[in-house]
């Protein structure tokens, strides 16, 4: 069957911004087109794919021949193929084969097949599922300089500055020999900047700035989004709106990690909040926190670790309200009074300094619990921030009140295409399909993965698993292979990086606080004897180059020291070692104290496995395993439904709030 | 914690000013002791009703406000009462998709445009859905109604109240001294051809006046009636009329009164046909009469004016109670109930707010669920006997909508909810494991089982006495209940012909032989003659004679001998053949049993024991053993005991006079009791036959198989 590639274009302006209007699927949509998805699983493009690799390869073969001037000339007549016929499968291949030829010449680098078969499959608009190491970023320029050769804006979205800015250097000169402008979308950017950005053919954004910015277009247009009023606003002269809009509209997005952004990201919602809020009385918010302290768990509350909630319980609702009556008329009502001591008492038990939140210059800064980065200028919702800003101790910050929210979800639906392609997309398949009509389709690698996956090791005690971690990272650096530790939390790492000190080792740490030094630290871990340990930091899209001699040992040498809530997450961290036929190895340590296990979010059978495990004198370090896996399944399952829900409630609050006349 | 003061979505909709649309209306109402507030869109007709919490906010909506502010300060004045935000948008947005609000807003015209569509298919789509209910509006019957009042109103006041009162009363008590004449063959009279055309035109006629009840009473108290026309209830044409304007009436009685106003008027209009039906001479015009009162006294008695259903009962009791949308939540009450105590959900509010509401919420949901599932299956049963195809239909659509709805709904709950996510255990322990347990019990725990029926004590033929020849009964010769040998004299009788007969015989035989003597003298061949005549009456005597002494009553054999009302005996004619008495020895006495047709297949192919009760003994259970079965069904009754009259099973069948016939073909069998346990014949019995144990799920399967082949044959 012939490949589909988008073809419908639509004019990218100020005004008009396209996009595809939100739609909210009845039930039973939903089921068909679940079905519709199965269907399409089934449905085989591997030979037409093939075929047109073939294809691209022939229209290769002449042009090495041709010298710089004559390629050159090329690139207009496809420009003007390319927006006559649109994208069909005689334009995409020359177009591929064109870019495939500057880039060897420009960059060094010539795609292989996988990569022009993965670039196919992007163009289609589809996920393609590359082998961490495949060179996602080369591949990403094929589809984005043909999308942008056919006059279709591309936006390339990464999940974090350094990959946006560091696939941006990359790929410019390739896309400069194109003819085509690179816009860079990165935090810490003015308003002109930004607009300057997404007119470029090409905009490699990261994710939350590119939906902030859209989210600011909004605000900007207020209610009045009607193109019309927009250009009439124009013709009246001064100051029109549109020419303070950052977007031209959303045409067409290619997701890089697209697991990581348009799955794990999705939970939490993207604000654009105004200081103009009304400030808390520190003492109103002092007395709650005080009064929440001589609470007692299991008596007054409970704790829900799974949900990362507070119950109340009777008594200590009765409790509060004794407590509270001399103080004042600020206890006086019940919701808002038991809403406050909620708030403190999840401060108290489930945000911890080094683990969702660092302090840095005396103010509260947020953790991505997903990418180990710091958030700055984001804040906590509902005086969740002030809360916590008061138990550390730190000046209160204003309360800020919310302008403009929308989930990635809802964002990510509104383009006109969308692509992605990521390592790691086996398991969230389904949901890639059920939520953004994105299917996936894994690439062959080029070559071979010879990394190794030595067994997991399993402790009772945390104070085992510690001294096996370093045990390890000795042994490996005595072999002198570089070695790269994973870690969950920035307290975490920096407890390792203690006890790797008191071996005397030396050692880089990579988190949230040393964020500035990143790309240097990445680019001294695959040095012979290096020791890294890192965060998630250290996890999608780093690519660490391995130093000379290093291969021979035996390449990088990765040890995770947790499981994470995410399979996906895990085998990223393993895929910084082994990238592209190269040699490594990857050992996880693991214990029953993990966080994985704690409470009841690992689901009743985990733990009985675990209470097997120590009970039964056979097979105890696979049933271990057992157990920590089905942990990490009961986790992934029940994040997947808290997304799912938040996905369904998203789409009734929309249509609940219709009446607002406002769309975030 | 379940809420949170402050909602997530609060800053789309705090700045917005919203106001109620200029043609609506408030009225404050009072439901049992509590204030209410109902809103009346008089463009659409529809009422809305709301809390004086919402109201408190609604009341500070006036287009200058801001909804931030007007929460603010409603949470000034609730104290404890405040909404939380999430509480004010939800208000907001029912208010808006009623088309009551206006706001400063642009709205959302991709919303607009799909609610318009949603709202268009859902004009096609309702009635597909449930075709038992379309409704057809026609005409706007306001106009003709305010110049018709003056010339109704005298009917709708208190006088005209009292006239309906006596009427009413004295067909009530006519119709129950002429109870029979009503009932005989009513269901033939009610399906003849002709009938079913003329209650085809009745009805509509009928049921025009009962609406008209309605819309004139809204109107003696200045509501207004703007939407007449024809609803398709179970695909029969039925008038309506739209008299929702009541439902803005301050005063319960008048919004009882409007309601009320169809059922007062067919009851009236029942108990004029009812007296004329009872006056007329036999005719057409009879026949209307009767159908007219038919019509509507059952109609009213069955649907409208039962409140167990949606109709205009309902709507009285409703205000009567004061319980407003007394239906949906009298079935939100049961959910709360099952939530809170089955499955130990924590945090809810429950929809009883004042006292006393529970009891009638809970009471009526069960009430109505029962009744509503009683008259379905009645209907089923009597459309299905007349139009098969139509039935099962009919009955397929109850079961989804009384049945797998329902169900559906719970499991969907019980496995979607997030709520019951966290209840896994609990829902295990307390719905999952009952339900299989019971299930389990249902389907697979054999439970004792047995069939019981009625019979006779029975005394077999050889041990019966009978009379030999016709003759009246004289004398005892033994007396009841002793014991005999066989040739004892048991009873004697007299036949005074006989005897007269005899003597003739025995005269004549004098007189032939007389003749012979002479004869023989003078006529040889006359003599001879005379010999043959005489060997005639000799043998002619001689049986007689032997008549004669058949009239005394030998035992044949060695028992007791038993008469069973021996004081009547004496006098009595027995004709040739009666069973006079019993001689009866201790084996013998047997039990004769009717097994019915539904029950003979399991008694013949599955009975383990035969246990018998007999009624002088009733405490003791005795074994018996099956002696034979007659394989024939038949229609006759062994003993009259055994008849509905004689406080048996099997009605009789009135066409037969003479012998005692019963309606349905009976089955006999005759069990054998053990010695001595009774001497009484004809005594009634009480006979189990025992099965194997089986599951109760068969026994039910097996009912359900019966009804369907004894009337569907299928």
């Amino acid at each position: 069957m012939a490949l589909r590639f988008p073809n419908q274009q639509q004019p990218a302006s100020h005004d008009l911004r396209p996009e595809r209007p939100d739609r909210v699927e009845s039930r039973l949509e939903m089921v068909a087109h679940r079905m519709v998805g199965q269907l399409k699983r089934l449905q085989r493009s591997g030979p037409s794919l093939q075929r047109m690799v073939t294809t691209i390869d022939q229209l290769g073969e002449p042009l090495r021949s041709l010298d710089e001037a004559q390629l050159r000339q090329r690139i207009e007549p496809l420009r003007l193929a390319l927006y006559e016929k649109g994208l069909t499968e005689q334009t995409v291949a020359e177009s591929f084969a064109l870019i495939r030829e500057l880039a060897e010449r420009i960059l060094g680098m010539r795609h292989y097949p996988s990569q022009l078969t993965g670039g196919l499959i992007m163009l289609q608009g589809l996920v393609a599922e590359m082998e961490t190491g495949e060179g996602k970023t080369l591949t990403a320029t094929l589809p984005t300089a043909t999308i942008a050769l056919a006059g279709i804006p591309a936006h390339v979205i990464s999940v974090n500055d350094y990959l946006t800015g560091r696939d941006a250097d990359q790929m410019e000169p390739l896309y400069k020999a194109l003819g085509l402008r690179v816009g860079r979308v990165i935090h810490g950017q003015s308003p002109a900047e930004r607009r300057q950005a997404y007119r470029c053919d090409i905009t490699y954004a990261t994710n939350k700035e590119l939906v902030f910015d859209y989210l600011r277009d909004r605000l900007t247009l207020a209610e009045r989004l009607d193109p019309l009023l927009l250009q009439a606003e124009y013709l009246h002269g001064n100051a029109p709106r549109s020419q303070r809009v950052l977007m031209r509209g959303l045409h067409f997005a290619l997701v890089d990690e697209a697991d990581s952004i348009l799955i794990d990201e999705a939970r939490t919602p993207l604000i654009i909040s105004g200081g103009e809020g009304g400030s808390e009385e520190r003492e109103f918010l002092e007395q709650a926190l005080e009064l929440a302290r001589t609470l007692e768990e299991d008596k007054d509350f409970v704790l829900d670790v799974a949900r990362r909630q507070v119950l109340l319980t009777d008594q200590g609702k009765q409790t509060i309200e004794e407590q509270t009556q001399p103080l004042g008329p600020l206890w006086n009502g019940l919701v808002r009074r038991e809403s406050t001591i909620y708030q403190a008492l999840t401060a108290l038990h489930f945000f911890h300094c080094d683990e969702q939140y660092l302090l840095r210059d005396g103010k509260v800064q947020i953790i991505d619990e997903f990418t180990g980065r710091v958030m700055a200028d984001r804040s906590w919702e509902q005086g969740l921030h002030q809360m916590i800003e008061l138990k550390e101790g730190c000046e209160l910050s204003q309360r800020r009140e919310t302008l403009a929210k929308i989930s990635f979800q809802k964002f990510f639906r509104r383009y006109l295409h969308l692509s992605g392609m990521t390592g790691t997309a086996k398991e969230v398949t389904a949901e890639l399909w059920a939520v953004y009509r994105l299917h996936t389709c894994r690439v062959p690698t080029h070559r071979p993965v010879i990394r190794q996956l030595w067994p997991d090791q399993v402790f009772t005690h945390e104070q085992d698993k510690w001294q096996a971690v370093v045990e390890q990272i000795r042994h490996q650096h005595q072999l002198g292979r570089p070695v790269l530790v994973g870690t969950r939390s920035v307290a975490v790492s920096e407890h390792l990086s203690k006890l790797v000190a008191q071996h005397g080792l030396a050692h880089q740490v990579l988190n949230a606080k040393q964020d500035a030094t990143e790309a240097e630290i990445i680019s001294r871990a695959g040095q012979a004897g290096a020791i890294t340990i890192a965060t998630n930091m250290a996890g999608r899209g780093t690519d660490i180059k391995l130093g000379p001699g290093v291969k021979k040992l035996g390449g990088l040498h990765v040890v995770a020291t947790e499981r994470h809530d995410a399979a996906r997450i895990d085998r990223q961290l393993a895929g910084r070692c082994g990238r592209q036929g190269d040699p490594g190895s990857c050992q996880a340590f693991l214990c029953f104290e993990d966080p994985l296990l704690e409470g009841n979010r690992a689901g009743v059978v985990a733990h009985l496995v675990r209470r097997l495990a120590t009970v039964v004198p056979v097979m105890r370090s696979s049933m271990a395993r057992w157990a920590i896996r089905l942990a990490q399944n009961h986790v992934e399952r029940y994040h997947a439904r808290i997304r799912k829900e938040l996905f369904r409630r998203d789409q009734a609050q929309g249509s609940l709030l219709s009446f607002s006349g406002r769309l975030e | 914690m379940s809420e949170s003061l402050f909602s997530q979505s609060w800053y789309r909709v705090a700045p917005l000013k919203p106001r109620l649309r200029s043609h609506v209306q408030i009225y404050r109402h009072q439901y049992r002791g509590e204030d209410w507030y109902v809103i009346q869109d008089q463009f659409t007709g529809r009422h809305h009703r709301f809390s004086p919490e919402a109201y408190q906010l609604i009341g500070l909506m006036d287009g200058r406000r801001t909804l931030g502010a007007i929460w603010t300060t409603a949470c000034g004045r609730l104290g404890d009462h405040m909404p939380t935000q999430d509480e004010v948008i939800g208000l907001v947005s029912q208010l808006h998709r009623s088309d009551l609000l206006q706001t400063c807003a642009l709205p959302d015209f991709a919303d607009l445009k799909q609610r318009l569509l949603q709202g268009r298919r859902n004009r096609w789509l309702t009635p597909l859905l449930s075709p038992m209910a379309v409704r057809f509006p026609l005409l706007d019957p306001d106009r003709f109604l305010n110049r018709t009042l003056p010339v109704v109103k005298p009917l709708l006041s208190w006088p005209a109240l009292l006239v309906w009162l006596l009427v009413v009363v004295f067909a009530v008590v006519m119709m129950v001294s002429h109870w029979t004449d009503l009932t005989n063959n009513l269901t033939d009279k009610l399906f003849g051809l002709e009938n079913l055309f003329l209650i085809s035109l009745i009805y509509p006629l009928l049921k025009i006046i009962h609406e008209f009840g309605h819309a004139y009473m809204v109107k003696k108290w200045g509501g207004e009636v703007h939407e007449m026309g024809i609803m398709l209830l179970v695909f029969m044409p039925i008038p309506y009329v739209e008299a929702s304007a009541s439902l803005a009436f301050r005063d319960k009685k008048k919004r009882m009164l409007v309601g009320a106003a169809g059922i007062l008027i067919e009851l009236f209009i029942a108990a004029v046909a009812l007296l004329l039906w009872l006056e007329m001479e036999p005719g057409a015009a009879r026949a209307a009469a009767f159908n007219v009162m038919l019509i509507a006294g059952v109609s009213t008695v069955l649907f409208n004016g039962n409140p167990l259903l949606r109709f205009d009962a309902y709507y009285v009791l409703v205000d009567a109670l004061e319980i407003p949308n007394l239906g949906q939540r009298s079935t939100a009450y049961l959910a709360y109930l099952a939530k809170r105590h089955v499955l130990g959900v924590r945090g809810l509010t429950s929809p009883a707010t004042t006292s006393g509401e529970a009891g009638w919420l809970a009471g009526y949901a069960l009430a109505s669920f029962v009744y509503r599932l009683f008259i379905s299956v009645r209907i089923i049963l009597f459309v299905a006997g007349k139009f098969f195809m139509f039935g099962v239909v009919l009955a397929l659509w109850a079961a989804i909508g009384l049945v797998v709805l329902p169900t559906v709904k719970v499991l969907r709950y019980l496995i979607k909810d997030g709520e019951m996510r966290r209840k896994r255990m609990r829902i295990f322990g307390a719905v999952v494991v009952p339900v299989v347990a019971i299930v389990a019990f249902i389907s697979l725990v054999p439970v004792p089982f047995s069939t019981l029926c009625q019979g006779v004590t029975w005394a077999p033929d050889e041990a019966r006495v009978h009379a030999e020849v016709d003759g009246f009964v004289t004398k005892l010769l033994t007396d009841s209940g002793e014991q005999v040998t066989a040739g004892t004299p048991l009873l004697r009788c007299e036949d005074p012909q006989l005897d007269a007969h005899v003597r003739l015989l025995e005269a004549r035989q004098k007189e032939y032989q007389a003749r012979y003597n002479v004869s023989l003298i003078s006529d040889r061949t006359e003599a001879i003659l005379l010999k043959e005549a005489m060997a005639q009456v000799t043998a002619e005597l001689q049986r007689a004679q032997e008549r004669r002494q058949a009239l005394t009553i030998y035992s044949r054999k060695d028992g007791v001998f038993i008469v069973p009302q021996p004081e009547d005996m004496i006098g009595h004619f027995a004709r040739r053949g009666t069973a006079l008495g019993y001689v009866l020895d201790d084996q013998q006495m047997q039990v004769r049993v009717l097994v019915g047709q539904s029950d003979i297949d399991r008694v013949r192919a599955d009975t383990t024991r035969v246990e018998c009760r007999l009624a002088q003994n009733i405490d003791d259970v005795v074994e018996a053993q099956v002696l034979r079965e007659v394989p024939a069904a038949s229609h006759e009754l062994p003993s009259l005991a055994l008849s509905l009259e004689g406080g048996g099973l099997f009605a009789l069948d009135p066409r037969e006079k003479d012998r005692a016939m019963a309606v349905e073909r009976l089955f006999q069998f005759d069990l054998a009791l053990p010695e001595g346990m009774t001497r009484n014949v004809d005594e009634r019995v009480f006979v189990r036959f025992v099965h194997q144990p089986e599951p109760l799920i068969r026994r039910a399967y097996r009912a359900v198989r019966r009804v369907l082949l004894s009337r569907f044959a299928v």
